[in-house]
């Protein structure tokens, strides 16, 4: 993902689509080597590949318990959490005074007014909103980069968009969303320069009771996120190649990428469409803003009874935890089913063999491509609605704009925003540097496994992302209870990194097996220790891929909440925290300083992944 | 490092103990040290670091907390970082689970801003240091025959376990450009949103001003209101049912037909700065008046107070029981109370809030701080507040909030 960011970010500047530099395997084939004699390497170490020497030189059996401590590490935290959540969800936990099971908090749980217009008000918002978001990605895929290049134009333009969206938090995103589509809000603030409008109409959004404005927000901060998995992906097809081939057997371009790149397509991003439908299923932020109030969704809920001053209740907490952990999987198996059930009912259509799409295909793809387009619209409105609060002196209903501009807000926030900046940074350089050397360890033991091990090694990675968060997160907060601990600076970032490692893998790990072996082969043909191999051939060349993954790793440690809120024991301000509290504070001006603080520490992070790339690329193409 | 703070605190104690009849303090703490003075409290104070935990829903008063943070770091040398809660009830959840897990030092909460329901259950718990409230210079100035709130909260005697901090009573808030005639009893309000429907909002209990909303409103419908100050009983369903029959017939007439609530008193503000509802209320009578001093209401907004009289009462500062700086609290909790302090507090433009000091217990210097502060154009004058109500006994809101909960939510 942070490859295909880093494409269309080179696009965007006017260079070579391709920023990855010209050693990697794609162009590898018709480019000469500098180091050119390919007999002489293939002398010098015949049959044996650079990462399995490397491994060699150290003693197999370390390399395998190295790895396996490494891989041990998420799935004990996960672990922990889920023993911990489920002994008090059955009563026991003897710190709060519970000394034997019982099924008193499941009884208290479903006394609990509401608790089934939350979890429908859950369900819903994820529901509605995953296939229409996936369904967006895919179809703007097909409009932007059908081959995996970003085409010129408007669909660069789009593209750049959805880079930008894809870069906000999604607490930032949510609370601009909010002011856009408020009764009072922007929307209808413009609508009200042509229409007679003097008083907000009386419309239930956001905070719908059917979670349904928290599904549009999920659609739009999903869709990016979904597209630019896609994008990655694409570049592993060969898209162009089975296009042109599907071409020659009369295929039309829409019809052949219909039948032949998306349903590979979709194999490929299924780990990150998974990962979003956990997310849509426990986002606290956002459905904190755009979600119903009373009751709120089940993740929210459940926050809420882990900070009742009676201790009791976190008893039906745990259970309610455990509960949204079993909704969590219900919804992955459901989702698996519908997977299943699709592909069954669109086999006929695949088969077909007809070349041309019928006109109910071409009818939907040009709406969606229409509504790929507006959401794209409509999240970018939503972005910029943020400074342009912080910069509003007054901007009362129906003022198309603000009394704009005055500096007022930033001096009187200034001094407040330092420490939350300085937690939300610290935490994410930390939090990242520990991801980035984590997945080189992972990534250079890893080569020494086979298929199997090395694939459920990832899995277990990817755990934290498509596991409920609410569920493991609330049983590690209690085992810090019962072990008399507090949250702090500490467990916040240890909790962090279960979240950004997966992320700075998945990132790493294709452009880390594309990297051209003969490089290596030839640095260690010259002597070099496997050591100085991995730091100055292979990280040194990775170089671009590093720093976007440490932007990307950046990215996601910054914008988490539900971590942040639950391990830092109240001890811990972040941004994001600090902008979700100060959501309901009634000054939209300060929350929108909040929110583009934290946007723009982000894309900061981005430019400077940007900036390196540019300079590693610049002696290649010289 | 830990020792330090051990014999710190001990020392404290029982220079506490010392000063005056503290019974509590004096059975727990040997009486070793008794030399201690404020000026041995402020000099261990300095260099520490105060987590403030208070309601961070209002950024004026945030404004206010991150001033008078500089204020004491230049003065006293204490770092205090204001620990922004969405609801008070998450620090005293966290301080109750710190008790159970058994972290008597150490505590992540240093100081609390608190009233009511919260300090009953602090204090009912043991979990709060003091007495310490005699020890603060600046509580001289405080008049508790005057102001019987500031040594009682919501009924319950504070027994110097939290330091007033500012005065708190009722108070509604129209647009006059959009309401001609307020309406001044919960009966007229019902009719006026009858006749206007959509155009108010209350927050959805367990929200402060939520909950103040059913009390006042049970205050007004109830047969007998005398019966709210004793602790409810059996008798508290006959007594409540009017107001939920009240309730019923004003929610199809609210903001969104009731379907929805604003979650905090901030968003019901916001709903009437954005024209999406005319009347809003408030626990500061300034509130208006320095929201439109900061651009955030229109300045056609003007209060006003229901006939029958509305709910006043105090709000404090509370140390836990397993504060990590005592002193750096206390020293700050004083300051908080300083003349100085208190009257920027009142000042309409920045926050607006009463101040708990006695004027006849002030100096003529002291009182100069008070005398033509902006009172604001929405704030109103001495005279038109009224006698506040008394909160009534704290065993009253689990009366009202489950079972609002299980009539209105979802």
């Amino acid at each position: 993902m942070a490859e295909a960011l880093q494409r269309v970010r080179a696009r965007s500047r006017g260079t070579r689509w391709s920023l990855t530099p010209s050693f990697q395997a794609r162009d590898a084939g018709h480019k000469p080597l500098p180091c050119t004699k390919k007999d002489v390497l293939g002398a010098c170490l015949p049959n044996v590949s650079p990462h399995r020497a490397a491994a060699r030189s150290l003693d197999s059996a370390g390399v395998r318990v190295a790895w396996l401590a490494l891989a041990a590490l998420p799935a004990v935290a996960i672990f922990a959490g889920l023993v911990f959540v489920i002994l008090p969800a059955f009563g026991y936990f003897p710190t709060l005074g519970g000394t034997a099971f019982s099924l008193q908090p499941w009884r208290d749980l479903l006394a609990y007014p509401g608790l089934a217009s939350a979890a429908r008000a859950t369900l819903i918002s994820a529901f509605v909103a995953m296939p229409i978001a996936l369904g967006l990605a895919l179809l703007a895929l097909a409009w932007i980069a059908p081959y995996g290049a970003v085409r010129g134009g408007l669909p660069l333009m789009a593209a750049k968009l959805l880079s930008w969206l894809l870069a906000t938090p999604h607490a930032a995103f949510a609370l601009g969303l909010a002011f856009l589509i408020a009764p009072s809000g922007w929307l209808v603030r413009l609508a009200a320069l042509v229409l007679p409008i003097d008083t907000p109409p009386d419309l239930p959004v956001p905070r719908d009771p059917y979670g349904l404005s928290l599904a549009v927000g999920l659609v739009l901060k999903e869709m990016p996120f979904l597209f630019f998995a896609g994008l990655t992906a694409l570049s592993q097809l060969d898209a162009s190649r089975v296009m042109a081939v599907a071409a020659g057997l009369g295929y039309q371009p829409g019809s052949a990428w219909l039948k032949l790149i998306a349903p590979r397509l979709y194999t490929l991003i299924r780990l990150p469409v998974y990962a979003a439908l956990a997310y849509a299923l426990s986002a606290v932020d956002m459905a904190l803003v755009l979600g119903p109030a009373v009751p709120p969704t089940l993740a929210v809920l459940a926050v809420e009874f882990t900070h009742d001053p009676d201790l009791a209740r976190r008893f039906p907490g745990a259970s309610l935890a455990l509960t949204h952990l079993l909704l969590t999987l219900g919804a992955l198996g459901l989702w698996r089913a519908l997977e299943m059930l699709i592909s069954h009912v669109l086999r006929g259509v695949l088969a077909d063999g007809v070349r041309a799409l019928g006109p109910f295909w071409r009818s939907a793809a040009l709406l969606g491509r229409a509504l790929a387009l507006a959401g794209i619209l409509l999240g970018a409105l939503a972005i910029l609605a943020l400074p342009l609060w912080s910069l509003a002196a007054a901007w009362r209903f129906p003022d198309a704009l603000p009394d704009c501009c005055t500096l007022a807000s930033w001096r009187r926030a200034l001094p407040d925003l330092w420490l939350p900046l300085r937690n939300s940074v610290s935490i994410a350089l930390v939090v990242t540097l520990l991801a980035l050397g984590g997945a080189i360890a992972w990534l250079t033991l890893e080569r020494n496994l086979a298929q199997r091990p090395r694939r459920s090694g990832r899995t277990i990675a990817a755990l934290p992302l498509v596991i409920s968060d609410v569920a493991f997160l609330m049983g590690v907060q209690i085992l810090l209870l019962a072990l008399g601990l507090g949250g702090g600076w500490l467990p916040t970032a240890l909790s962090h990194t279960l979240f950004v490692f997966p992320y700075v893998l998945l990132a790493l790990a294709d452009p880390w097996a594309k990297l051209d072996p003969r490089y290596e082969r030839a640095a260690m043909c010259l002597g070099a220790g496997p050591m100085r191999v991995l730091l100055a051939v292979r990280l040194a060349l990775l170089l671009p891929a590093l720093a976007f993954a440490g932007a990307l790793g950046c990215a996601v440690s910054l914008s988490l909440y539900l971590p942040t809120v639950l391990m830092g024991g109240g001890r811990v301000a972040t941004l994001a925290t600090e902008a979700i509290a100060l959501s309901s504070g009634g000054d939209r001006r300060v929350v929108g300083l909040y929110g583009t603080t934290l946007a723009l520490v982000i894309w900061a992070g981005f430019f400077i992944a940007y900036g390196i790339a540019r300079r590693a690329a610049r002696p290649s193409s010289a | 490092m830990t020792g330090t703070r051990n014999w710190s605190r001990r020392s404290l104690m029982a220079g506490g103990a010392a000063a005056a009849s503290l019974p509590l303090l004096a059975r727990a703490m040997p009486a070793s040290a008794r030399q201690l003075n404020w000026q041995g409290i402020a000099a261990n104070a300095r260099g520490q670091v105060v987590h403030f935990n208070g309601w961070g829903g209002d950024q004026r008063i945030n404004d206010y907390v991150a001033w008078a943070a500089g204020e004491i770091m230049a003065r006293a040398g204490i770092e205090v970082r204001h620990v922004k809660l969405a609801d008070t009830a998450e620090a005293v959840s966290r301080i109750v689970a710190e008790m159970a897990a058994g972290r008597k030092t150490g505590g992540s909460v240093d100081l609390i801003w608190v009233n009511g329901e919260n300090f009953a259950a602090l204090k009912s718990r043991n979990l709060l240091f003091g007495p310490f409230v005699h020890l603060m210079p600046n509580f001289q100035k405080v008049d508790p025959e005057e102001k019987p709130t500031t040594i009682l909260d919501f009924t319950i005697p504070t027994d110097g376990y939290e330091a007033p901090w500012g005065m708190a009573q009722l108070v509604f808030f129209h647009d006059s450009a959009r309401v001609q005639e307020p309406p001044r009893s919960m009966a007229a309000l019902k009719s006026w949103a009858e006749a206007n429907p959509g155009r108010f909002a209350y927050p959805a209990p367990p929200d402060f001003l939520g909950t103040t909303f059913l009390k006042q409103a049970l205050y007004e419908t109830t047969a007998d209101p005398m019966r709210l100050l004793r602790p409810a009983g059996a008798d508290a369903m006959m007594a409540t049912a009017p107001l939920w029959a009240f309730l019923d017939s004003l929610h199809p007439v609210l903001w969104r037909r009731g379907a929805s609530f604003p979650k905090t008193s901030s968003e019901m503000r916001q709903l009437v700065a954005d024209g999406e509802t005319d009347i809003y209320f408030a626990f500061n009578p300034g509130d208006a008046s320095s929201a439109i001093a900061q651009g955030l209401l229109p300045d056609t907004m003007r209060a006003f107070v229901p006939n029958a009289g509305s709910i006043g009462n105090s709000h404090f500062l509370a140390i836990p029981f397993n504060s990590s700086a005592y002193e750096g609290a206390m020293v700050f909790a004083d300051f908080l109370l300083s003349p100085e302090a208190q009257a920027r507090k009142e000042n309409a433009e920045l926050w607006g809030d009463p101040t708990v000091l006695s004027m006849a217990r002030l100096s003529a210097e002291e009182r100069k701080l008070f005398e033509n502060l902006p009172r604001g154009i929405a704030t109103p004058a001495p005279g038109e507040l009224g006698k506040p109500l008394p909160e009534p006994h704290a065993s009253w809101i689990p009366a009202l909030e489950p079972e609002w909960l299980k009539r209105y939510s979802g």
